[in-house]
């Protein structure tokens, strides 16, 4: 059938050419029709009889039966009106003629002018948009009363379907403009090939931020002859339609703008912000007036120029609060200086400089961190591209050395020797200078040598004697030793004789005073001496307990009390006794002469990501340390959590198809749909929330949790 | 096999005999070149030569080509760009951004795993508040990779293809084109 085509136009094209010169031939002719792929078009089959009495008519049909197919026929119009019927000749549904006639009482009755039957075909769904499908019409006759038969014209040898492109598509477009001002956003059609006469489109806007200007018609309505029509209720645009009343009609419109809406953005809308403008219910109408409700396009929206605000928040820690900071420029609220916490807004982009003050709550201040991270310097600049946490970090200031003396124990007329010792309190000196005190009635200075840890350090004492008695004992080395810590232990060994005359059971002190220590290069520092040393004289006494911890303080001149222990190295204070646990406190809880004996280990919270610090009398410290976490997965982004330690979050947020089993740009799509949302908002997606805090500001999804996604994007799950 | 597919296989059928641009093969100094299938199509992405930055190197642009009327929107690509690791290597960009998407999209190009042979490419709009990019007629460049010989030896067209691909909220639709191919001699 599709072979015999061309030839057939070419013959048909002559004859109908040539019946066309007989006026009084009567006319079998077609009209045309348009539809999409699949669809159903109905062609009607018109007569036009030239004043011939024509009883019956016939026609046959060829056209490509891969892009189109013969539904049905029926009959209508003039051929109904003058009692006639359609007989369709179909081979394999294939339709080949159409006769139209009666073959009762309505034989002989005359067909006017007007419709024969009307054809239904339906278009193939694989025919191409936008092309032709030939129908054509040939072997017509006609039958006049009383039963002569004669060739008819063909009217139109050729009659077309139209496929139709895809649909229009009406999109409204973006504007920007600062609060207070109008912006006009254009509502634009893409005809796609398929020409509308008439749109109509509905507006939807948040009334309270915009108010309805203006609708004016836009250029490519203009150029089709088209007025916009505004429906507005109550101030509110409701509808825009676009057509035409007079003769542009049916003037097709092409490609371009429909109409230009105008709105005034209210004066109290925040700059930065996104005001959209929707569109819902598109209509289009394709002459001569078929109106078909599609899909619209794109939404339009508003940015509201000026720059979005950014908050600071500042915050401190060791203490956490009550620190004063210096904050320059003054925030949008004109706020500078402020006591942690506190927050200021500052418009995007713009730079404060905070400064913290050299020390807070007895303790020195370390650093700066910003969201986390340390920052170098104080005063600390920052640039507010995005909410920001500054965070002034203090530490508690090194405790002092102290130098204590030690006890002995002997009997009247014999020499006992007492240490001078040194504890270094993590301030390690170089040097070291305690003046001694005792009753020269009951002592005598025998000598001084360098104690062990002293030595260890290259140093040497030296002794003040005046008149036999000891003044000052000092340490220090004079040569390459100099600058050489002495760590805790003893500086000095002191030697006395206890006079013959002197008690048995007495105690003789020893006091220092005077203490000072040097630090590299050469900074001396006067400091509170430690304990004073005392002299049991040998003899029977009953050691005290004081506090009541039953340890006593015992002595060579002493035995403890039944069912007490020795050893107590503190005698006012229950709490310290030997074999207690030892905490950071600053003191020496168990009475092995190391305070805070373990240092960090006492302060141990099992948090990896956190590096414990005993600060003497402080207490224990935690800082975070960086810590990687890196668990060994290359789809995870690993977290240290100041309180929980750490943490993992998947970053392979989408698994479908090829995404399935590897971190790429679908897992991005996911995270990038989330950005910029917080906890509080539809669109936020908790899986995005990479680093998983919890709390504002940093619960936001946002540049910290797109670099944690980095860290294994393009890796492979398997 | 897809339509695609029978045009790529094509395409890297007809490149050895293809109409060359630069290149040696005459007994002098080798040089790298580049052929491509041409301009991309409508609502299509290609990858197309860029131009060799030197006798080593070729920029390969990844072309996004407009529609034949109005606008195209979208929000974002993902591609991988797959190449024979044994003979070009993957040249990093010190930045990678991209001339079509705004300045502040999330851009991501890395080695799949770190290893030579597949590039991830994301470029990604973010944000509920932030429109799609709207492309319209003509030939729009959406990031430009760097490869160069991996290396001495000389060798034949190597072809580079797109695979992984698709665009993120795109109207209409846009499909994903040929390769080209890069021959050292």
């Amino acid at each position: 059938m599709r072979k015999k085509a061309s030839l057939l136009i070419a013959s048909l094209l002559l004859a109908a050419a040539g019946s066309a010169a007989s006026a009084q031939t009567p006319i079998i002719s077609m009209d045309s029709a348009t539809g999409f792929p699949g669809d159903e078009v109905t062609l009607r089959l018109v007569l036009t009889t030239n004043g011939a009495p024509v009883i019956a008519t016939e026609s046959a049909f060829t056209y490509d039966t891969d892009q189109l197919s013969f539904v049905s026929a029926s009959v209508t119009g003039s051929a109904l009106a003058a009692g006639k019927s359609v007989d369709a000749t179909v081979s394999n549904g294939v339709l080949e003629k159409l006769a139209v006639y009666d073959v009762g009482t309505n034989w002989s009755t005359p067909i006017p002018d007007g419709d024969l039957p009307l054809m239904r075909f339906r278009i193939a769904t694989t025919a191409t948009p936008g092309s032709l499908l030939t129908i054509l019409t040939h072997d017509c006759t006609t039958t006049v009363a009383p039963a002569t038969t004669r060739a008819a014209t063909c009217g139109a040898g050729l009659v077309f379907v139209q496929v139709a492109e895809n649909s229009p598509v009406i999109s409204l477009g973006n504007a920007s403009g600062a609060a207070g001002t109008s912006v006009t956003l254009a509502l634009g059609l893409a005809t796609n090939g398929t020409l509308p006469i008439a749109t109509e489109t509905t507006i939807a806007y948040d009334t309270s931020k915009l108010s309805y200007v203006s609708s004016a018609t836009g250029s490519a309505a203009t150029a089709a002859g088209k007025s916009v029509d505004p429906s507005v209720t109550g101030g509110v645009l409701q509808r825009i339609a676009v057509y035409a009343t007079g003769g542009s009609w049916d003037t097709p419109i092409g490609d371009g703008e429909l109409a230009l809406i105008t709105f005034q953005i209210g004066a109290a809308v925040t700059p930065g912000s996104t005001l959209p403008v929707s569109i819902a219910g598109c209509k289009y109408t394709v002459a001569p007036a078929t109106t078909t409700e599609v899909t619209c396009g794109s939404n339009g929206s508003i940015s509201v120029s000026g720059a979005a605000t950014r908050t600071l928040t500042v915050q401190s820690s060791n203490p956490g609060s009550g620190v004063v900071i210096t904050v320059s420029p003054a925030d949008e609220n004109g706020q500078g200086n402020g006591t942690t916490p506190f927050t200021r807004i500052y418009d995007d982009g713009a730079q404060a400089t905070l400064t913290a003050p050299a020390s807070a709550g007895g303790n020195a201040f370390l650093k700066w961190q910003k969201d986390g991270v340390d920052q170098a310097g104080n005063p600390v600049v920052v640039a507010m591209g995005a909410n920001t946490t500054l965070t002034a970090v203090y530490q508690p200031v090194a405790a002092s050395s102290v130098i204590s003396l030690g006890n002995g124990s002997g009997a009247a007329g014999t020499n006992v020797t007492l240490a001078l010792g040194l504890a270094t309190n993590g301030t390690l000196p170089i040097a070291t200078e305690t003046t001694i005190a005792y009753d020269t009635s009951k002592l005598t200075y025998v000598s001084a040598v360098v104690g062990s840890a002293a030595a260890a350090a290259g140093k040497s004492v030296d002794p003040s004697v005046a008149g036999g008695v000891l003044q000052k004992v000092a340490l220090y080395a004079t040569g390459g030793s100099w600058d050489t810590a002495i760590g805790d232990g003893t500086l000095a060994l002191i030697t006395f004789q206890i006079g013959a005359a002197v008690t048995p059971g007495s105690t003789l002190s020893v006091s220092i005073a005077g203490c000072k220590y040097t630090v590299a290069p050469a900074t001396t520092v006067a400091v509170a001496c430690g304990s004073n040393g005392t002299i049991g004289v040998s003899g029977s006494a009953t050691c005290p307990d004081a506090d009541g911890d039953n340890y006593a303080a015992c002595s060579s001149m002493c035995n403890p009390a039944p069912g007490k222990q020795c050893g107590d190295c503190n005698d006012g204070n229950a709490a310290v006794h030997p074999n207690t646990t030892e905490v950071c406190n600053g003191i020496d809880d168990n009475c092995d002469t190391v305070i805070d004996n373990g240092q960090a280990a006492l302060c141990d919270d099992g948090n990896v990501c956190t590096t414990d610090v005993c600060g003497g009398a402080a207490g224990c410290n935690h800082i975070m340390n960086g810590l990687s976490c890196n668990d060994g997965n290359a789809c995870t982004a690993d977290v240290c959590d100041p309180v929980i330690g750490c943490m993992t979050s998947i970053t392979n947020l989408d698994t479908g198809g090829f995404s399935a089993d590897r971190v790429d740009g679908r897992d991005l799509v996911v995270l990038a749909d989330a950005y910029n949302s917080c906890p509080n908002e539809p669109r936020y997606d908790v899986a995005a929330n990479l680093d998983q805090v919890r709390t504002l500001p940093g619960a936001c999804i946002g540049a910290t949790d797109f670099h944690l996604f980095m860290i294994s994007f393009g890796r492979s799950c398997s | 096999m897809t339509s695609r597919r029978l045009f790529l296989v094509a395409f890297a059928v007809a490149l050895p005999i293809g109409v060359g641009c630069g290149g040696g093969g005459g007994g002098g100094t080798p040089e790298i070149a580049c052929t491509d299938g041409g301009a991309a199509a409508a609502n299509a992405v290609t990858l197309t030569c860029g131009g060799a930055t030197n006798s080593t190197t070729e920029r390969v642009d990844v072309v996004l080509g407009g529609p034949a009327s109005g606008a195209t929107t979208l929000r974002g690509l993902n591609f991988d760009v797959t190449y024979e690791p044994t003979k070009l290597e993957y040249v990093p960009a010190l930045t990678d951004t991209s001339p079509l998407f705004s300045p502040n999209a999330l851009v991501a190009v890395t080695l799949f795993n770190g290893q030579p042979g597949r590039v991830v490419v994301s470029i990604q709009e973010y944000g509920s508040v932030v429109a799609p990019v709207s492309v319209g007629t003509g030939q729009h460049v959406v990031s430009s990779l760097s490869f160069r010989r991996a290396a001495g030896a000389t060798f034949g067209p190597a072809p580079l293809a797109l695979e992984h691909a698709e665009a993120t909220s795109a109207f209409p639709t846009i499909s994903f084109g040929s390769g080209l191919a890069l021959s050292y001699q």
